[in-house]
């Protein structure tokens, strides 16, 4: 009985979410976000990018345009509650996150604005 | 997922609310048969009472009451209908829910596997595939119509008829009668209306009580606990026994130097006594019945008859002594209220005649108050009085008067004047 109650609840967790997404995934997802036009003044004042080559700079900086791409510093975990303040518009990528988030984003987590070659 | 999963739990505790309901109707049959039952019941205890004087005997008997019925057995059938309103809706909620659910999870396979790249959760998971979207949707739909479908299933499988066969019997008729009649011994006790209260040995069902030494009369017979009935002849009979006893206890007396209540209850009870003494009370109740002839003749006591031996009012007021005055302001008016009380006595009346309703009987007014006044044929005064005149009377009460519409109390006038 326990187990089938076991299979059932995962079976309908398991149709909530998806497999976990790679690395480099998550990676190019933040890029994605922060280069979305328009692009907010945080992200080129302190990653030292114009808004044209965004995406393109910062993919290069961080060595995740590869699928083989894995974090070091910051750890995966680091980068995913860094990255939070990102998501409250939305979770789907077409949607720009706020400035202020972008903003929150970069002072709560001075690793990553190294991480992207900027000045924290 | 929170709403759906509501719905789910919602869906599961309304289930358990179904309610089946039951309708019980009761169909009678034909007639199967007609039997009598016989019941014998505790019965009274009767007594036969004969007299011969002074004695009564008594022959006390017990009986049952034995009680025949007539039953009518019938066939009955007692049928109970089930139903639920809520099966058919159930039912066909969870057979649409979870066909549904089936074509969902056979749509899965169908549809692609592949993960919603477009999206990474804050736990950095991509977004469920279209396949996995549906099988959850499955297990929703499955979560509301499994549950539906027991719910319908289990209502419908209560659902339906039983009947129950059985038999029936109704009264159709009943008869009693006393019956097995047996002698009783024992000790019955007769009793009185004074506290009277004597025993009397009964053997075989016979007894006898002796009315030598009756402190008075017997009204009651009771063995042990038990009340002995008597029938018509039996009550008639021990109420001229005790009327026996009651004459044999006032011992002869002279109807003359009774009042007229005191006469009429003798005579009576001299009536009740000659049904069953005969010929020894005759001369009594003779002489009481001749007393209370003339006394309806001349409406006087005999004790003290008027006329002849009363000349005047003071010869009136002499023989007779009233000791009531009856007149407008005095406090003697208030003994009006219950003239019973005063029968036989000699009163006093100071007041005005009202009206003469007849030959023989007029009306007083004494100060607000009104009696009747009983006029003898043979009387000695002398006069006319008119209404409106003044007069005073010396009188003998007689209790109450019945004239008409009107009830007052009633004087017999020994002697009248004009006054004041």
């Amino acid at each position: 009985m326990r187990k089938s109650l076991v299979v059932i609840c995962g079976w309908c967790l398991a149709g909530c979410v998806g497999p976990e997404a790679p690395d480099a995934a998550v990676c190019r997802d933040v890029v994605t976000r922060l280069c979305r036009g328009p692009v907010c003044a945080p992200v080129t004042e302190r990653l030292g990018v114009d808004a044209a080559g965004c995406e393109a700079a910062l993919l290069s900086r961080t060595g995740c345009a590869s699928d083989a791409f894995g974090f070091s510093t910051p750890g995966r975990v680091q980068f995913l509650d860094c990255r939070v303040p990102l998501l409250r518009q939305g979770a789907a990528q077409a949607i720009r996150p706020a400035c202020s988030d972008v903003e929150e984003f970069f002072v709560d987590c001075p690793e990553v604005v190294r991480f992207f070659g900027g000045a924290p | 997922m929170r709403g759906p999963s509501l719905v789910v739990l919602l869906a599961l505790a309304g289930g358990g609310c179904v309610r089946v309901e039951n309708t019980v109707r009761t169909e009678r049959g034909p007639l199967l048969r007609t039997f009598t039952r016989a019941q014998v019941l505790p019965g009274a205890v009767h007594a036969g009472l004969r007299v011969r004087w002074p004695t009564l005997a008594l022959e006390v008997t017990e009986r049952d009451v034995c009680l025949d019925t007539t039953i009518e057995e019938y066939a009955e059938e007692r049928i109970t209908e089930r139903s639920s309103p809520a099966a058919g809706p159930a039912l066909s909620t969870g057979l649409a829910t979870t066909l549904g659910a089936g074509l969902l999870f056979g749509l899965s396979f169908i549809v692609s596997a592949a993960p919603d790249t477009s999206l990474i959760d804050t736990a950095g998971r991509y977004g469920p595939s279209l396949r996995q979207q549906l099988q959850g949707y499955t297990l929703l739909s499955l979560g509301i119509g499994l549950p539906a479908l027991a719910v319908g299933a289990v209502a419908m499988l209560r659902s339906g008829e039983d009947v129950e066969a059985r038999r029936v019997e109704q009264e159709a008729s009943q008869r009693q009668a006393p019956c097995n009649p047996r002698p009783v011994t024992g000790a019955v006790t007769a009793k009185g209306p004074t506290g009277l209260s004597v025993s009397v040995p009964v053997r075989d069902g016979v007894g006898e009580l002796l009315a030598t030494g009756l402190p008075g009369p017997v009204d009651e017979l009771v063995l042990g606990d038990r009340p002995v009935e008597l029938d018509e002849a039996g009550l008639l009979t021990l109420a001229a026994f005790s009327a026996c006893v009651v004459v044999e206890a006032e011992g002869a007396r002279a109807p003359e130097s009774l009042g007229d209540g005191a006469l009429v209850a003798r005579a009576e009870r001299l009536r009740a006594c000659n049904q069953v003494r005969g010929a020894e009370v005759e001369g009594p109740l003779a002489a009481a019945e001749a007393e209370l002839a003339r006394r309806r003749e001349t409406g006087a006591p005999g004790a003290f008859a008027p006329g002849a031996s009363v000349a005047s009012f003071e010869d009136a007021v002499s023989a007779y002594a009233p000791r009531l005055v009856l007149r407008p302001g005095s406090t003697d008016l208030a003994r009006l209220d219950a003239p019973e009380s005063l029968e036989g006595q000699a009163v006093v009346m100071q007041g005005v005649v009202s009206y003469g309703l007849a030959q023989n009987i007029g009306v007083l007014e004494l100060g607000g108050r009104e009696v009747f006044v009983f006029i003898p044929e043979k009387r000695a005064w002398g006069g006319a009085f008119t209404n409106g005149s003044r007069v005073e009377a010396v009188a003998v009460m007689a209790g109450w008067q019945t004239v008409g519409e009107k009830t007052l109390p009633l004087a017999r006038l020994v002697w009248l004047r004009a006054a004041y």
